[in-house]
C-alpha cells in the first residue's frame, strides 16, 4: 500500500527534485541527528537521522530552514545538486552542559531538577578569602551567612531552608570533582573564654582552583550522593588543563583594602562612671579610687573639668616620674595629676586599621589529543581590619589526565593547601573578645590609644597596663600577647581510571583522599583577666575522608527515538576524626609558651571518631525522541554509625541499612507543540525524591566521662544524655515541579521551581525529667515540611554591536515548618543564648522565644493583666518601680530564616568596559543582639543617652525615664505609668537585667551592595610586540553598601556557641568589612 | 578486559563483604570507659552535692535572707527569680556576680 501511495504522490508533484543534504554542526562537522528540514512556505517537512542526512522533495529555487534545539536556524535556497547545512550553536545555556551528582556531565535540558552554576570566573575577580560567600545572591534558594569574626572567618550555608532539628546538620555536602569533602567547623571551641572562629572546611576551597560550582538544590539532584546530601550538594568542578596558544601561562594579581562596612555607635557625652553624678578619680583601677572599679559609662559629662585618669602622669613629691596612673607599681607615695576629662570619639576607628588582601596566581596549563596538564600555585597574604590578626594560604594544584591507550584513560587532582595565622580574634562574650569590651564597657573617657604600652614600667611581661584591673584586658595586650595561632595542612585529591569498553560502555574507577591537619596554639600572657598566671593551649586536629568508588556507565541509542542511559556505582567511604588537646593551665615563667613550663598538672583531651558508609547505587534513564526524559535512581547505604557495638548487639534492634530513590521527568514542550512565535523555549520538569540520613557515631554508647580531678581524687561521671538502642534511619521525601522558558531568541528566560519536603524520623535528643537520672535520651521524632518556590530570570534587554546590557534575577521564598515532634513533646529547644531556638509544633523552623515585656489583654479573663473595659489593651505593664514586668513564659519573638531573598545583577559590556553590579537583599527575619542588651547596661551604645539630657539629677528636665504603658492599681484596673526611673536602672530595666529579650530584637532586613566590578579587557593588538595576551584590569568593591534597620552591627549575623554556628543571634560581632581593589590578569 | 572484570569484582568483593565487618569496631566508642568502679564515681557525688550546697544554700541563700549583698545583676537580691535567670545565664555572669 505505501509503495502505491508513494508511487501515487510522485505522480502529483511534478517538476520537483528529491533533494538529498545533511546537517552537521558547527563545532567539529558532527551530524545533527533529529534536525527539523521544511520548504518555506509548504508544509513539507523531515526531520535528518542518525548520519545527519535527509531527503525531501523540493522545487528548484524553494528555500530550506533547517531547525535544531539550541542552534541556530539556517536556511539555503535549492538551485540543484545535494546541500550541506553547518548550524552553529546558540551562545547561551540551552545546550549547556552542567555537572550533576557523581561528576557525571549530562545536558541542562535532560534534567528533572533545578541545578544553578555559578563560573569560576565570577569567583576570581572580586575575590572572597571564604569561597562560599561568593554564593550570596548569586544562586536563588541559597542563604549565605558570613560569620562576623575577622579574616577568613566561617560561613554557613543553607538551601531551601533548615530541615534538621540539629542546628549543625543543615548545611550541604560540598563535593570535588565527583568526590565528597569535609565541610567541618571544628572553629570555635566555646570553652573557657575562647571561642574562636578557625574557619570551615569548605572555606579553604583555592578559588583559583574551580571551573564552576554547581549547586544541586533538591534531593533528586543529589540523591545519588546519599545520606549527607539531603540537604542540597555543592559541586565544585576543578580546573583542566587544554590546549592553549602561546606558552600557557596564566597570571593574576589581586589587591583589597578592608575598611569597616558599618560601626557601632557609641555616646560620647559621658564618661565613667556608676550614675551616682559624682567625680571620677582614678586610684587603683579596681574601686580605690571614685568610681574607678567599674566599668560602665554612667559618669560625669565632659565639662572641661580635669580627673586623674588611667593614662595621666603621676608625681613624685612635685617631680613627675616615668609613670602613668595606670602603673600599680609607681614608687608609694606618688600622685597622679589630674588630666582633661575629654571623649575620646574614635576609640573603635582608631583601633582597627585598614586590612590589606593581596593575591597571586599562577597557572600553567597545556594539553593535546591525548592529555592535559594544569599547574597551579595561588597565595593569599591578609592583613585583618583587627590588629594583629592575619591569614597566609598557600594552594598547590595539579589536574592532569592522560590516554593511555584509545580506551583507558587516567586522570589525577591534587591540591595542598597550606593555612596559616598568627593570630585569630577571640569572638562572642567575655573578656578575651575585644568587641565585648568597646560594646559593652568602654567608656568615651578612656583614651584607648594610651594601652598601646602594654606593661607597666619594669614589670614587663608580668602586669599588664590598664584602665580597668577589675574586669578588662588592655585590648592590645589582648590581641598582641593572647594570640590564637593556626597551622592548616590539608590535602585534597583523586585518581581514577577509566576503561571505555566500547563507545556506549565505561568503567571508572577512583579513590580520593581528604586529609586534613590542624594545629592551634592558644597563648595566654600573665595578669590577663581570665588566666592570672597566663596559659598555653596546644591542640592537634586530624581529619579524614577517604572515598573509593566504581561506576559502571552505559548509553546507548536504541532506535532513533530512543535513547538508553545507566550507571551502576559503588562508594565506599570512611572518616576518621582525632582530636588531641593539652593545656598548661597555668604557666611558670612568663612568655614561655611550652607544655614544659606549665605551673600545674597538664590536662590533656583525646578522642578518636570514625564512621563509614557503604553504598552501592545506581541510575537509568530513558529519552525519548530527544524530548522527554525520565532519570530513576537508587541507592542503599549501610552506615556503621547505626551499627550496635559488638557488647549491645543483643539488646537493640539494629536498622543500619537504608534504600532510598528518586525519579525526575523533563519534557521539552517547545519540541512537542507549536507555541507562540515569541517562545524559543519551553521546558517542564518533575522530580520525587527519598534521602536516608543516618546519625552521628557513637549513637548508642553510654560512657563515663573524667572530669577535672578534685586534687587527687579522680572524678568519673556519666554521660546525661541516655542511648537508644533501637535508632532508625531519618527519612526525608520530597517533590518538585519546575518550568524554563526562553522567550525572543533565547534574549530573556525564566526558571520556576516549587518544592516540597517532608524530613521524619530525625533523630535527636528530648529531654528527659531529671528524676530519672538522664537529661535526655535519644529518639526517632519529628516531621518537618519545608516547601517553597525559587524563580531565576535571565535577560539581555540591550543587544547592539558595541553595547550589550545582561540581567538577572534570583529569587526565593522557602518556609519550614515543624509538624510533628515526639508524643507529648510539643517544642524542642535546638539553641539557646538569652532567647532560645525552638523547635514548637505548628510553627517556623527557626522561630525564637524569649521572655516578652508583660502586656495588658482583654481577651482571656484568667491570664495575668486582663482589662476588661480594653482600654489599655496591648500596652505594656510597669511595676510600681517605675521598671517594666516580664512574662512569665518565653513567648514567640520572631524567626531568624528571611521571608524572601532576592539577588539582582546587572551587567554593562560597552567594547571592552564592562561593569557589573550585583545587589542582594533578606526580606524578614529577626536578629537578637546581645550588644544591645548588655551595651545598654553599661552606658555605652547611643541608646543610652535616653534619659540623661541633662546629667543624672532627676529633678531637671529630659532626665530619668518614664516608660510607656500602665500600671496595675490594687484594686485591679490600670493607669498610666508615671513612676520615672535613672536613666542607667532604665536601660538594664529595659532587658530586666538580661532577662527580657524582647527589646533587643530587631528586623534583619537588609539590602546590600555585594559587588561591583569595572574591567577592561585590553585589545591583544595593543601588546603585539610582548608576550602578552588577554589583559584585563578590574576595580573591583564587595559588600560596598548596606541598608538595614539594626543598630550597630551587619544585620548579616550570627554567633558562635561551643562550635554550633547560632544564626538569629548576635553576640559582640565584629565590624564587617567593606573590601575594594584592583585585579590585574594577563597570559603568555 | 577479563582482568578488568576480575579488578572489578575484587574491589566489589572487598568494599562490600569485608568492610561491613569492620562496623560494629567502628561505631565501638573506646575514647571513654562504659563501667567504672565505683571509687571513681563517689568522688563525683561528692563533690557536686557539696558544690550545690555551697551555690544554691550558702551564695543563693545568704542573698535571700539579705546576709549579702550584690551591687550588679542583682535578680536575687531583689528575688526575681524566674527560670531564664539560672537556665540561660552564662558562665561569665556568674563569675562577674560572684566578685
Amino acid at each position: 500500500v505505501f509503495t502505491i501511495l508513494s508511487i501515487t504522490i510522485s505522480t502529483v508533484v511534478v517538476g520537483q527534485t528529491l533533494v538529498k543534504g545533511k546537517v552537521v554542526s558547527g563545532e567539529g562537522n558532527l551530524p545533527l541527528a533529529g534536525a527539523i528540514i521544511t520548504v518555506k512556505n509548504s508544509k513539507k517537512s523531515v526531520t535528518s537521522d542518525a548520519k545527519g542526512e535527509f531527503s525531501i522533495q523540493a522545487n528548484n529555487g524553494d528555500v530550506l530552514e533547517v531547525r535544531s534545539l539550541g542552534y541556530n536556524t539556517a536556511e539555503q535556497k535549492f538551485s540543484g545538486g545535494s546541500i550541506s547545512f553547518t548550524l552553529t550553536a546558540l551562545s547561551n545555556e540551552l545546550n549547556e552542559v552542567v555537572v550533576t551528582a557523581l561528576g557525571i556531565k549530562k545536558e541542562k535540558k535532560k534534567l528533572g531538577y533545578a541545578i544553578q552554576e555559578v563560573k569560576g570566573e565570577d569567583l576570581t575577580v572580586a575575590r572572597e578569602t571564604n569561597v562560599v560567600n561568593q554564593l550570596s545572591g548569586k544562586v536563588a534558594g541559597v542563604t549565605v551567612i558570613a560569620s562576623p569574626s575577622g579574616v577568613g572567618g566561617s560561613s554557613r550555608v543553607t538551601i531551601r531552608g533548615e530541615r534538621s532539628l540539629d542546628l549543625n546538620k543543615n548545611q550541604p555536602l560540598f563535593v570535588v570533582d565527583g568526590v565528597p569533602i569535609s565541610n567541618s567547623v571544628s572553629g570555635a571551641s566555646g570553652r573557657g573564654n575562647l571561642e574562636i572562629d578557625f574557619g570551615n572546611g569548605a572555606g579553604f576551597i583555592n578559588p583559583d582552583d574551580i571551573e564552576s560550582m554547581s549547586v544541586l538544590k533538591g534531593p533528586a539532584a543529589s540523591a545519588l550522593y546519599g545520606s549527607r546530601a539531603a540537604n542540597g550538594v555543592i559541586l565544585i568542578k576543578t580546573k583542566a588543563g587544554k590546549k592553549q596558544k602561546g606558552l600557557g601561562i596564566e597570571f593574576s594579581t589581586n589587591t583589597t583594602f578592608e575598611t569597616p562596612l558599618k560601626l557601632p555607635k557609641y555616646q560620647t557625652v559621658y564618661g565613667q562612671g556608676n550614675g551616682n553624678g559624682g567625680p571620677f578619680a582614678f586610684g587603683n583601677g579596681a574601686g580605690g579610687g571614685l568610681t574607678d572599679g567599674t566599668d560602665e559609662g554612667w559618669g560625669p559629662a565632659f565639662n572641661g573639668q580635669s580627673y586623674a585618669q588611667y593614662n595621666s602622669p603621676r608625681t613624685l613629691n612635685g617631680q613627675v616620674i616615668p609613670f602613668l596612673g595606670g602603673d600599680l607599681n609607681a614608687p608609694a607615695g606618688s600622685v597622679i595629676t589630674p588630666t582633661l576629662w575629654e571623649a575620646e570619639k574614635d576609640n573603635l576607628k582608631n583601633f582597627l586599621q585598614t586590612g590589606k588582601t593581596i593575591t597571586n596566581n599562577v597557572a600553567f596549563v597545556g594539553g593535546n589529543s591525548d592529555g592535559d596538564f594544569r599547574l597551579s600555585y595561588t597565595g593569599i597574604n591578609q592583613i585583618g581590619m583587627i590588629p594583629n590578626t592575619d591569614l597566609k594560604r598557600n594552594t598547590f594544584s595539579l589536574s592532569g589526565g592522560y590516554k593511555l591507550s584509545s580506551k583507558l584513560t587516567a586522570r589525577a587532582f591534587v591540591s595542598y593547601i597550606v593555612g596559616e595565622s598568627d593570630n585569630r580574634p577571640s569572638i562572642s562574650y567575655g573578656t578575651e573578645s575585644i568587641m565585648y569590651l568597646f560594646n559593652c564597657w568602654l567608656p568615651a573617657s578612656v583614651r584607648l590609644r594610651d594601652m598601646k604600652r602594654l606593661w607597666q614600667p619594669g614589670l614587663e611581661n608580668v602586669r599588664q597596663f590598664g584602665w580597668n584591673y577589675n574586669y578588662h584586658d588592655n585590648p592590645y595586650l589582648t590581641l598582641y600577647k593572647n594570640t590564637n595561632g593556626q597551622l592548616y595542612n590539608r590535602i585534597l585529591g583523586n585518581v581514577s581510571l577509566k576503561y571505555d569498553f566500547t563507545d556506549w560502555l565505561s568503567l571508572q574507577l577512583r579513590t580520593a583522599t581528604d586529609w586534613s591537619n590542624e594545629r592551634r596554639e592558644y597563648r595566654r600572657a600573665f595578669s590577663t583577666q581570665r588566666f592570672p598566671f597566663g596559659q598555653y593551649r596546644e591542640t592537634n586536629i586530624v581529619n579524614e575522608e577517604r572515598n573509593s568508588d566504581f561506576l559502571l556507565t552505559a548509553s546507548k541509542e536504541i532506535s532513533s527515538d530512543f535513547a538508553f542511559s545507566a550507571t551502576f556505582g559503588g562508594n565506599a567511604m570512611q572518616q576518621t576524626s582525632r582530636f588531641n588537646e593539652a593545656v598548661a593551665g597555668q604557666l611558670n615563667v612568663p612568655e614561655i609558651y611550652s607544655l614544659n613550663n606549665s605551673r600545674i598538672a597538664l590536662v590533656n583531651e583525646q578522642s578518636k571518631v570514625g564512621k563509614r558508609i557503604n553504598s552501592l547505587y545506581g541510575s537509568a534513564g530513558v529519552s525519548y525522541k530527544n524530548k522527554i526524559f525520565i532519570d530513576f535512581t537508587g541507592r542503599n547505604d549501610w552506615s556503621s554509625a547505626l551499627t550496635l557495638p559488638e557488647d549491645l548487639r543483643s539488646f537493640g534492634i539494629e536498622d543500619n541499612s537504608y534504600f532510598y530513590s528518586s525519579v525526575a521527568v523533563s519534557a521539552i514542550i517547545s519540541e512537542m507543540v507549536n507555541l507562540p512565535k515569541y517562545f524559543s523555549y519551553l521546558k517542564v520538569r518533575g522530580s520525587f525524591a527519598q534521602v536516608g540520613n543516618d546519625t552521628d557515631p557513637f549513637a548508642y554508647t553510654q560512657t563515663f566521662n573524667r572530669s577535672e580531678p578534685f586534687g587527687s581524687s579522680q572524678i568519673y561521671g556519666e554521660t546525661s544524655s541516655l542511648a537508644n538502642l533501637n535508632l532508625k534511619p531519618e527519612i526525608s521525601n520530597s517533590y518538585e515541579f519546575g518550568t524554563e522558558a526562553k522567550f525572543f531568541g533565547n534574549r530573556f528566560g525564566i526558571d520556576f521551581t516549587y518544592y516540597n519536603s517532608r524530613t521524619r524520623n530525625q533523630i535527636l535528643a528530648i529531654p528527659l525529667s531529671n528524676t530519672s537520672g538522664y537529661t535526655s535520651r535519644r529518639i526517632n521524632a519529628g516531621l518537618i515540611t519545608n516547601y517553597g518556590v525559587e524563580m531565576m530570570l535571565t535577560g539581555t534587554p540591550i543587544k547592539k554591536k558595541d553595547f550589550v546590557w545582561d540581567a538577572f534575577l534570583n529569587f526565593s521564598a522557602n518556609r519550614s515548618k515543624v509538624l510533628e515532634l515526639s508524643d507529648g513533646l510539643t517544642n524542642y529547644v535546638m539553641a539557646s543564648r538569652r532567647v532560645t531556638v525552638e523547635a514548637r509544633v505548628g510553627e517556623r523552623m527557626g522561630s525564637m522565644f524569649g521572655i516578652g515585656f508583660a502586656r495588658v489583654q482583654s481577651t482571656d479573663r484568667n491570664a495575668p493583666y486582663y482589662d476588661a473595659s480594653g482600654q489599655y489593651s496591648g500596652q505594656m505593664v510597669f511595676g510600681t518601680n517605675g521598671r517594666p514586668i516580664r512574662t512569665t513564659n518565653r513567648i514567640y519573638l520572631g524567626n531568624y530564616n528571611p521571608d524572601w531573598l532576592l539577588g539582582i545583577g546587572n551587567s554593562f559590556t560597552f567594547k571592552g568596559i564592562k561593569l557589573s553590579v550585583l545587589f542582594d537583599t533578606r526580606q524578614g527575619g529577626k536578629l537578637y543582639s546581645e550588644t544591645q542588651t548588655v551595651g545598654r547596661e553599661g552606658g555605652i551604645i547611643m541608646e543610652t543617652l535616653e534619659g540623661r539630657a541633662n546629667g543624672y539629677d532627676l529633678s531637671l528636665p529630659g532626665n530619668g525615664v518614664i516608660g510607656q504603658g500602665v500600671v496595675l492599681n490594687s484594686n485591679g484596673t490600670f493607669s498610666p505609668n508615671t513612676t520615672k526611673v535613672t536613666a542607667r536602672e532604665w536601660h538594664t530595666a529595659w532587658t530586666a537585667g538580661r532577662n527580657i529579650a524582647e527589646g533587643v530584637m530587631f528586623d534583619a532586613s537588609f539590602v546590600k551592595l555585594r559587588e561591583v566590578q569595572i574591567g577592561y579587557s585590553f585589545p591583544d593588538k595593543w601588546f603585539k610586540k610582548t608576550p602578552f595576551r588577554a589583559v584585563n584590569l578590574s576595580f573591583v568593591g564587595r559588600n560596598l553598601m548596606v541598608w538595614d534597620n539594626v543598630p550597630h552591627v551587619d544585620p548579616e549575623n550570627m554567633s558562635y556557641s561551643g562550635g554550633t554556628a547560632l544564626p538569629g543571634i548576635e553576640n559582640m560581632s565584629m565590624p564587617t568589612t567593606r573590601s575594594y581593589g584592583l585585579n590585574l590578569s594577563f597570559k603568555f | 578486559m577479563r582482568q578488568l572484570v576480575k579488578l572489578v569484582l575484587g574491589t566489589l568483593i572487598l568494599v562490600f563483604s569485608g568492610c561491613t565487618k569492620d562496623f560494629r569496631e567502628i561505631n565501638t566508642n573506646r575514647n571513654n570507659p562504659t563501667s567504672v568502679t565505683p571509687d571513681l564515681l563517689l568522688s563525683g557525688v561528692i563533690r557536686s552535692t557539696m558544690n550545690q550546697q555551697v551555690s544554691e544554700a550558702w551564695s543563693i541563700g545568704n542573698l535571700v535572707a539579705q546576709y549579702n549583698a550584690k551591687i550588679q545583676f542583682v535578680n536575687e537580691d531583689r528575688y526575681l527569680w524566674g527560670m531564664s535567670s539560672f537556665e540561660i545565664v552564662d558562665v561569665c555572669t556568674i563569675n562577674r556576680s560572684l566578685w
